[in-house]
């Protein structure tokens, strides 16, 4: 299994989380591994955090000037739904769950957009993904995209 | 008390960068009080300063540190201890600036807009946020008490000295004993709550009690999850998936036909309880009478005392509410929000979270003579069926033509062919949205 995670790094452009969990199941279902050769439960959380954090690594390149959208306004109250997992203001001190301050409004938007036509696996997300239209999860990028991210706050990070 | 409160508040002009620094209300800063730390009064009090740092808020509360009920069963098969559970107002106080006061609301004067406190003096609120969580009515199940939950048949349905005692009832059960959990009519606080609960108890028994059995006995024949929860029940306790739930499963499902460990007993099998006799340790059914060595009933609820002494309720006991700002049909300027609110959503712990984001704003809105929006609400719960497995159901709400809150058109559960990695995964983060979630609410 410590093939996975090679696998995910040379892979540019797919969400890679999705991809940990195709591979996993692929393996699981092709070779009948016994459970103790699985990864470990700590690992399986390392291995998500360590791709969340690449993931979010490939998009500070693209980090745009940030606008200023107020907690107040249409954008920023769609994303407090988000933040019971996420974080407030998409922020978040265990990084099993992505961040999404400072996403770049792009990222965010094709990322719900994969989740909601199931071109993603996650666990939930592709259901809370349908919930809205595309005009909302526009104005949810839009939020997020204005806000200084702070990945680095994460201790686990460091 | 109110000088004492002014002086607190006025300590509270003091912000830290974290807090919004444009305000509508610079010249007359309104108060905004909130009876009840839980979800729905912790997070409308984070949320109101975050939205607007001029707006004052207090939070009256009766316990110093809050024990939360979500992920509570998990001490009863010791994955974590009493401790795990509390949750301290320290970041509302210092962080947010919010008046945190430890007292008990004991009424209020809606003409004078005063709230009442139990040590005496009372609280001036422009508006007030109610958000009373749950009374348990032990005494509709017959033969059943407070008195019997705390000594003998716990509920363990709000956190505390129950759920420990349900913890020593499991550890001190004799080989191949039984525990039955007698699951609660709806609508009820955490819909997955009684069934994981189950799980966890049979998890911890093939364990340490291999022979014993899990009994849940159901007033309803289908609940919030049931069929996923049932395909964990079954991979794991050899539970027999009904056929009227069959649909859809995949193809390793083998129902033997022998008892598993854990069985559940709807509505339509005489599985709804009728009374407990607590001294032969046995619960009368519709269907039978089941004798069990622990016995954990949730009995039927309504909304939190104060919400009742308040005349905040219906004829049903739970609080109607306007849904595009929980403001209650009953009392202007009255806010209700979480388990105790009738509305569409469940009685959840993120259900009130998101409401108290809604009602935060709605307050701006109002006290700056705005109408509030029409609200996008979400809920998400995770409930796991064991280690390593985990699922959820999942619903984003908006208004509806009437104005009520509408559940929105799309999959709830997890897909039953989920794959062994999802369930892993889902469990992973059933266990850390316990501490993200916490911090959303409280940090």
């Amino acid at each position: 299994m410590k093939i996975t995670h090679t696998i995910i790094k040379s892979v540019a452009g797919f969400g890679a989380l999705s991809l940990v969990i195709m591979l996993n199941s692929a393996t699981l279902n092709a070779d009948n591994i016994e459970t103790e050769n699985l990864l470990s439960r700590p690992e399986l959380k390392q291995l998500i955090h360590e791709v969340v954090r690449e993931e979010l690594a490939a998009m500070q390149a693209a980090m745009p000037e940030k606008a200023s959208v107020g907690v107040m306004s249409e954008a920023a109250m769609l994303t407090h739904s988000c933040a019971g997992c996420h974080g407030t203001n998409g922020r978040v001190s265990d990084a099993a769950f992505m961040p999404l301050a400072g996403m770049p409004q792009q990222e965010f938007i094709n990322t719900m957009l994969d989740f909601r036509n199931d071109k993603r696996t996650g666990t939930l997300m592709g259901h809370v993904a349908k919930g809205y239209s595309e005009a909302e999860i526009a104005l949810m990028a839009s939020y997020y995209a204005s806000l200084s991210d702070s990945l680095l706050t994460d201790p686990e990070s460091e | 008390m109110q000088r004492r409160d002014f002086i607190k508040l006025a300590g509270c002009a003091a912000l830290s960068s974290t807090l919004s620094t444009r305000s509508l209300f610079a010249a007359t800063p309104p108060h905004i009080v909130i009876i009840g730390g839980g979800v729905g009064g912790a997070t409308t009090a984070k949320y109101l300063r975050l939205m607007d740092a001029n707006v004052r808020v207090t939070l009256i509360e009766k316990n110093p540190v809050y024990i939360r009920p979500y992920g509570s069963s998990e001490v009863i098969n010791g994955h974590i201890g009493m401790k795990d559970l509390e949750v301290t107002y320290t970041a509302l106080k210092d962080k947010y600036g919010v008046n945190v006061v430890i007292d008990e609301a004991i009424g209020f004067d809606p003409d004078k807009q005063l709230v009442k406190l139990w040590q005496g003096g009372s609280i001036h609120y422009d508006r007030l946020v109610v958000s009373p969580g749950i009374e348990l009515l032990y005494g509709q199940v017959p033969g059943y008490s407070k008195t019997l939950a705390d000594k003998k048949i716990p509920s363990g349905w709000i956190p505390g000295q129950q759920t420990r005692l349900l913890r020593e009832q499991l550890l001190a059960m004799p080989q191949g004993g039984t525990f039955l959990i007698a699951a609660p009519p709806a609508p009820y606080r955490c819909p997955p709550g009684p069934y994981e609960r189950g799980a966890l108890v049979a998890e911890w028994c093939q364990k340490h009690n291999p022979t014993a059995k899990v009994i849940i006995t159901d007033p309803k024949n289908k609940f919030v999850t049931d069929q996923t929860m049932m395909l964990g029940w079954h991979r794991r306790y050899g539970f027999n998936i009904p056929p009227e739930f069959m649909e859809g499963m995949p193809e390793d499902v083998n129902n033997t036909g022998k008892p598993g460990m854990l069985e559940w007993i709807p509505e339509k099998d005489g599985g709804k309880i009728m009374a407990l006799d607590a001294e032969n340790m046995t619960v009368e059914t519709e269907g039978s009478d089941i004798k069990a060595d622990v016995i954990n009933i949730i009995p039927p609820m309504r909304a939190g005392i104060v919400a009742q002494k308040m005349g905040l309720t219906n004829e049903q006991g739970w609080c109607p509410v306007n849904h595009y700002s929980f403001e209650s049909e009953l009392h202007p300027k009255v806010h209700v929000l979480g388990d105790a609110s009738v509305s569409n959503m469940p009685k959840s712990g993120f259900a009130a979270n998101t409401q108290a984001k809604v009602i935060a704003k709605a307050i701006i809105d109002l006290l700056a003579g705005r109408e509030p929006d029409s609200p996008t609400l979400e809920n998400v719960c995770y409930a796991v069926a064991g280690r390593d497995y985990g699922i959820f159901v999942a619903d984003v709400f908006k208004l509806n033509d009437k104005g009520r809150i509408a559940r929105q058109s799309m999959p709830r559960y997890a897909p039953l062919d989920a794959t062994e990695v999802q369930l892993r995964l889902g469990e992973i983060y059933q266990q850390t949205w316990m501490k993200t979630f916490t911090e959303d609410c409280f940090a």
